[in-house]
């Protein structure tokens, strides 16, 4: 398989902090790929410099072989990386459509001025979004709920339509930042039931999670980081038996209660 | 849904008819100067408000130098048509260009600051217009104000005060079209995502510096046409009718009607506007009946009144369908 996104010796210092050190790691082409640690490991740093958030102090990041480290976020989000937030990023005052809407702004071509000498155009561009828009919702199950006010639904339902708008912006790869977190048993088997379904559309999904259940069921390579660096890579079952990954984060409870 | 779009159309098309009916009975019934030129305060401050919509009620950025702006728009046309000699219709070019050229000066200070820091750079801006209007006074004829500006004339037509009105009627009648065009569409819904988060709108490929400026360029663009309205139906300018106060206004405009909406726009500037005048009865006390007005509805409908008339709207209509059911 292809590589997809790749990191090289990326580190990233806030001050005298070193967030992430020297991290190296692959994810290839149509992998569920988990990132896995300790809290104030470096997880969302790492995720937050794929994205272009901020750039790397020192290393490279590359994107379907194409260099994207000092890229605008708006520039990568173009190229076709999706993401979802760490804490929901919904656009509060629109609907549930308009937010899955705005997902597809950058697909459209027409620009303001000449969106204004060709009304028609514009409109038929949005009658276009508005359909797209609706099959999204339709796939990830809010249609019912097109309409609310976001500020109302729940957050179960927030959760879902945040990777709504992500697949929206048609992503090769998405990263989700904890996407499992604060939701219940049946949510979160709903919620993996969700990813599995984009997974299998061909979709590379990369993913920062705490809940074990979630990692170890949907991964295929679980990369883990301690204090900014990489401390083992693998499958779920190597990880598992990882002496050194048990002693930094998953401890010996999960080894025995995984055996037993 | 369709069904739904459908209906939220219809509703922007027939507030924008009824007030412009409403606009054109007012003038006919009672056809005297006085009325004529609070209507015309009310056509360009129309204009105004969708502009400052764009970058204020739209994309949240605070903007207090819509008074600024006019003032630029207002003397650039008077400068031009008095002094330099132009032709009213060759102004307006130069308006366009006074127009794009602020909006990137405003929007670009407005990628750094954000919240109180860009309200006090907008009032600098204000401040500074007004001062350079009256102290240049070889240019702009300072405190004493610059006279016999001409109408917006195109050759022959609309060279009389009356017909120009008709004029800025049209103008503002296109201008409204032309926001809602704009608000109703992928460009209001990015505007509003970046009010809402940016990080995500980011995350969503939308270029925030590029669309921050162009929403500050509507924006002027809309208050340098509203200026030219001004400076050519009351042929006379000067500095005192461009300060901060003026500016506050508008942002109470926006408020009152209901932030984001195109229909709220015209409902504000025209409550701030008309009420006011309607309220000079009172003598001495009309501005603190005003004041009070305003802080009963700041109160009591804090999201404006569009969003108010829309709710009670709704429910007349779906009472009306269960009827028909």
């Amino acid at each position: 398989m292809a590589t997809m996104l790749k990191l090289d010796h990326i580190t990233k210092k806030f001050g005298g902090l070193v967030a992430v050190n020297d991290l190296c790691m692959e994810v290839k082409e149509h992998e569920i790929h988990a990132l896995i640690g300790p809290n104030g490991a470096g997880k969302t740093t790492a995720t937050n410099m794929i994205e272009g958030v901020y750039p790397p102090t020192s290393g490279h990041i590359y994107f379907m072989d194409k260099e994207i480290t000092n890229m605008q976020t708006y520039q990568i989000a173009r190229l076709g990386i999706g993401r979802t937030f760490q804490n929901i990023k919904v656009y509060n005052t629109m609907t549930a459509l308009e937010n899955v809407m705005v997902g597809g702004h950058q697909l459209t071509k027409l620009d303001l001025f000449p969106s204004i000498l060709r009304p028609f155009k514009l409109r038929q561009e949005e009658k276009m979004l508005r359909e797209k828009a609706e099959h999204m919702l339709d796939y990830i199950g809010l249609y019912s709920i097109r309409n609310e006010l976001v500020k109302n639904l729940p957050y179960g339902n927030r959760k879902v339509l945040e990777i709504g708008r992500a697949l929206m912006t048609d992503p090769k790869l998405i990263l989700l930042d904890e996407p499992a977190a604060g939701l219940n048993p049946s949510e979160r088997a709903d919620f993996i039931r969700l990813l599995l379904r984009i997974y299998d559309e061909g979709k590379t999904l990369f993913f920062i999670e705490h809940n074990m259940d979630v990692v170890m069921n949907v991964s295929q390579m679980i990369t883990v980081v301690n204090f900014g660096a990489k401390i083992a890579e693998g499958t779920p079952r190597e990880i598992q038996n990882d002496p050194e990954v048990i002693k930094a984060y998953l401890g010996e409870r999960f080894k025995v209660a995984n055996n037993g | 849904m369709n069904k739904n779009t459908a209906i939220r159309k219809g509703i922007i098309a027939a507030v924008a008819t009824a007030a412009g009916l409403a606009l054109l009975i007012v003038f006919f019934s009672v056809s005297n100067t006085y009325v004529q030129s609070v209507m015309n305060m009310l056509l360009y401050n129309i204009v105004l408000v969708l502009g400052l919509n764009f970058i204020t009620g739209l994309t949240g950025q605070m903007n207090l130098a819509t008074a600024g702006m006019l003032a630029l728009g207002a003397y650039t046309y008077g400068v031009l048509t008095t002094t330099g000699g132009w032709e009213p219709w060759v102004a307006l070019f130069a308006l366009f260009a006074v127009g794009l050229a602020l909006g990137r000066c405003l929007g670009f200070p407005s990628l750094r600051l954000k919240g109180f820091f860009l309200s006090l750079t907008t009032i600098g801006f204000t401040e500074i217009v007004r001062l350079l209007a009256s102290n240049l006074a070889d240019v702009t004829g300072g405190t004493m104000g610059l006279s016999n500006i001409p109408h917006l004339s195109f050759f022959f037509a609309f060279a009389d005060k009356n017909s120009y009105f008709y004029l800025n009627l049209i103008f503002t009648v296109i201008l409204t079209l032309i926001a809602i065009h704009i608000v109703y569409s992928k460009w209001g819904r990015a505007y509003k995502a970046i009010r809402d988060n940016v990080e995500a709108a980011e995350a969503d490929g939308i270029h925030i510096s590029k669309l921050k400026i162009q929403a500050f360029t509507l924006a002027s663009i809309y208050a340098v046409i509203a200026g030219c309205m001004y400076a050519g139906y009351n042929t006379y300018l000067n500095p005192t009718g461009f300060t901060i106060t003026h500016s506050q206004n508008y942002i109470a405009m926006l408020m009152l009607g209901g932030l984001g909406s195109v229909p709220g726009n015209i409902i504000g500037a025209t409550l701030v506007t008309v009420l006011p005048e309607l309220l000079r009865e009172f003598d001495d006390y009309y501005w603190l009946m005003f004041c009070t007005v305003c802080l009963v509805m700041a109160i009591f409908v804090p999201d404006g009144l569009w969003p108010l008339l829309r709710k009670l709207f709704r429910k007349l209509t779906r009472r009306d369908t269960r009827a028909l059911r």
